[in-house]
């Protein structure tokens, strides 16, 4: 069952084209949404939260579009970027008062911000003014507030921004542990935060739909950029004589005494001969991962190619 | 390519089609209580109490002015009521028959002196209003919520609206069911409630113009500061504007809108003659120079309400127009 479905949707204001012809669907657990500044993912979230009116096509949240329908909203938490908050209020009255805005009454305002900031790990501060907060504190307490009318869909927009790397890391720990309770969609223009929360990416660029899927899928999207495997075994050498003989493989190195990088344009094929040749020489292995799956390689990569193709079709 | 593929237990809650006056009367408490913890606020708000006493303060001393007229003790009492209505009641020989003016009258000058309160508690709680939320982004939560931009600035002007409800509307029912109660109230049931209508409708006027005209200030920047000094300046230039005017004008020629320039003025204006106070009083012979101006010639109603109707009609589309516009560009931002 799909929670978001975008259906040949486009944005303008004025003449400025914010989204282009942009179909999706989005299912179940974290989805990444990922670009660059200006790339419309805010203007898809906005799309997303029924604060923006598509200029043509349609969308669906959990069922229903979301324009003007507060029951859609009603089961959807936004996070949005900035700091949205009174500085001298606490934490807790800011995440209560938004229960109200959602609906409930005051004793199960009370209850519901109380039971977030837990889920958060806030309970220690939340009587903190929000001014006294820290960054990643003050991600936290906007993710509880975005939980506590307990929403179906969590929106959160580039909920790593400002913050430092344990915070990021800690943030990225509480939305694994969320997205067993909420479907999560989050966005963010530096590729390596969300890497390793989510494999389901959703790139944009140019208000156009970039690429859709899981990391290995985007990866094949990707034929002839070279494909690096890192192996890291005792004896990497061996491997590597072995490799050296197979057309697949465009290059192999050895950056250190326990690992060997190997470069090539067909990775299912040379994956496939590496476990066969690991399995007959019994050779002690301790991982074998993509080395250069990280997002920022492969965004660099489908950005440029579909600028480079919407390029080449304008001409 | 979807993507669904992902291993999914399921939120199991269920989600109640949400009430937007639960978000209603979220943004108006939140919004209260965050003004009431100034220490300004509370001081300003003291006049609600203040005007409670002072009103009947005067309504008892006209009560005794009843029971002493003629009498040596009821000297003093005279001298009380010339100095806050202008008026020699000495000279009246059957006080009760003009207890309905007198009350009246009363209600009508506690509403003039409230006005300067209203400005002065408008001006510190108001500029914050909406554009807070601009400054801090709140908009876009607020519009992630289950509530539309009327709801919000519903919510908004409720706001003000408490407050400057707690320092006319309130203190002068409150006052009116006291006075009641420690005079001998106005000769009949239906005068006294008549006064109480008289009483809230003022009051719902001054909370509409006041509290819109204040929304819209308040939406056109992210400065409070600014909103501040723009409605001060809406308040006290054109009623300079009108001193003005009348200074060089002779009374008598100063009519329509010449004569409704000073949004302050017109509603005391308004005020004086939805309580019908120039015709009570050219009935009792003696009008009072606490109405001086209002008396010396007869109010017409059509200017004043034209222009504080239009002032209010434009702020608040103006301000509605603003909050879409800055959540729309808030979104997309």
């Amino acid at each position: 069952m799909s929670i978001i479905k975008l259906d040949a949707i486009s944005k303008w204001y004025g003449e400025v084209l914010g989204l282009n012809n942009l179909t999706v669907t989005i299912g179940h657990g974290i989805t990444a949404l990922v670009g660059p500044n200006g790339a419309g993912k805010s203007t898809l979230m906005g799309l997303i939260m029924g604060q923006i009116k598509p200029s043509k096509g349609a969308i669906q949240v959990l069922s229903q579009p979301p324009w003007n329908n507060p029951h859609v909203l009603s089961q959807i938490g936004y996070c949005p970027e900035g700091d949205p908050f009174w500085m001298n209020i606490t934490g807790r009255y800011f995440v209560r008062f938004l229960a109200g805005l959602s609906g409930m009454n005051r004793r199960a305002a009370n209850l519901a911000a109380d039971e977030a900031i837990e889920r958060t790990d806030m309970t220690r501060d939340m009587n903190r003014p929000i001014g006294t907060y820290s960054k990643g504190m003050r991600q936290r307490i906007k993710i509880a507030q975005a939980l506590v009318h307990k929403p179906k869909l969590l929106v959160l927009d580039e909920p790593f921004t400002g913050a430092d790397p344990v915070a990021r890391s800690e943030l990225a720990t509480l939305f694994r542990g969320l997205a067993d309770q909420v479907d999560i969609l989050v966005s963010s223009h530096v590729l390596h935060e969300v890497e390793g929360m989510t494999q389901q990416i959703l790139m944009i660029a140019r208000g156009r739909l970039v690429a859709t899927g899981d990391l290995r899928s985007l990866r094949r999207q990707m034929h002839h950029r070279p494909h690096i495997i890192r192996v890291r075994l005792d004896h990497p050498r061996n491997l590597a004589s072995a490799l050296s003989s197979l057309d697949a493989v465009s290059g192999l190195r050895v950056p250190s005494p326990d690992t060997l990088l190997v470069e090539t344009t067909q990775p299912d094929m040379v994956y496939d001969r590496i476990h066969n040749l690991l399995i007959a020489g019994n050779m002690n292995v301790r991982e074998i991962a993509p080395a250069d799956e990280n997002l920022e390689a492969v965004f660099g990569y489908l950005t440029d190619r579909n600028g480079a193709s919407a390029d080449s079709s304008a001409n | 390519m979807s993507q669904e593929n992902h291993q999914y237990q399921r939120w199991p809650g269920r989600h109640k089609q949400p009430s937007p006056i639960s978000g209603l009367m979220a943004i108006v408490v939140t919004g209260v209580r965050l003004q009431y913890h100034r220490r300004f606020i509370k001081l300003l708000l003291l006049a609600g109490p203040a005007s409670v006493i002072g009103i009947c303060i005067m309504l008892y001393v006209l009560s005794m002015l009843e029971l002493l007229a003629g009498q040596p003790q009821a000297r003093e009492l005279y001298a009380f009521a010339r100095t806050f209505l202008g008026v020699d009641l000495s000279a009246v020989s059957q006080l009760g028959e003009l207890r309905e003016v007198i009350w009246q009258s009363v209600f009508a000058f506690a509403i003039r002196i409230e006005l300067f309160v209203v400005m002065i508690i408008v001006a510190r709680i108001g500029p914050g209003l909406i554009a807070n939320d601009i400054k801090s982004h709140a908009l876009t939560i607020y519009f992630a919520h289950p509530i539309n931009a009327k709801t919000y600035l519903m919510g908004k002007w409720l706001v003000a609206a408490t407050f400057i409800a707690s320092v006319t509307l309130l203190p002068n029912l409150l006052a009116l069911i006291l006075g009641s109660m420690v005079t001998s109230g106005l000769p009949s049931i239906g005068q006294t409630l008549a006064l109480g209508l008289n009483i809230i409708i003022a009051a719902l006027g001054v909370m509409l113009i006041g509290g819109m005209i204040m929304l819209a200030l308040s939406s056109i920047t992210s400065d409070s500061r600014y909103v501040t000094v723009g409605w001060l300046a809406v308040c006290l230039l054109p009623a300079m504007a009108q001193a003005i005017v009348l200074e060089n004008i002779p009374t008598d020629r100063v009519t329509g809108w010449l004569g409704s320039i000073s949004l302050m003025d017109n509603a005391v204006m308004l005020t004086e003659k939805l309580f019908n106070l120039r015709e009570a009083w050219q009935q009792s012979g003696i009008p009072p120079k606490a109405f001086a101006d209002a008396l010396a010639h007869p109010i017409d109603p059509f200017y004043p309400a034209i222009v504080l109707g239009s002032v209010t009609l434009v702020a608040s589309a103006f301000c509605y127009r603003r909050i879409l516009t800055f959540a729309k560009s808030a979104a997309s931002a």
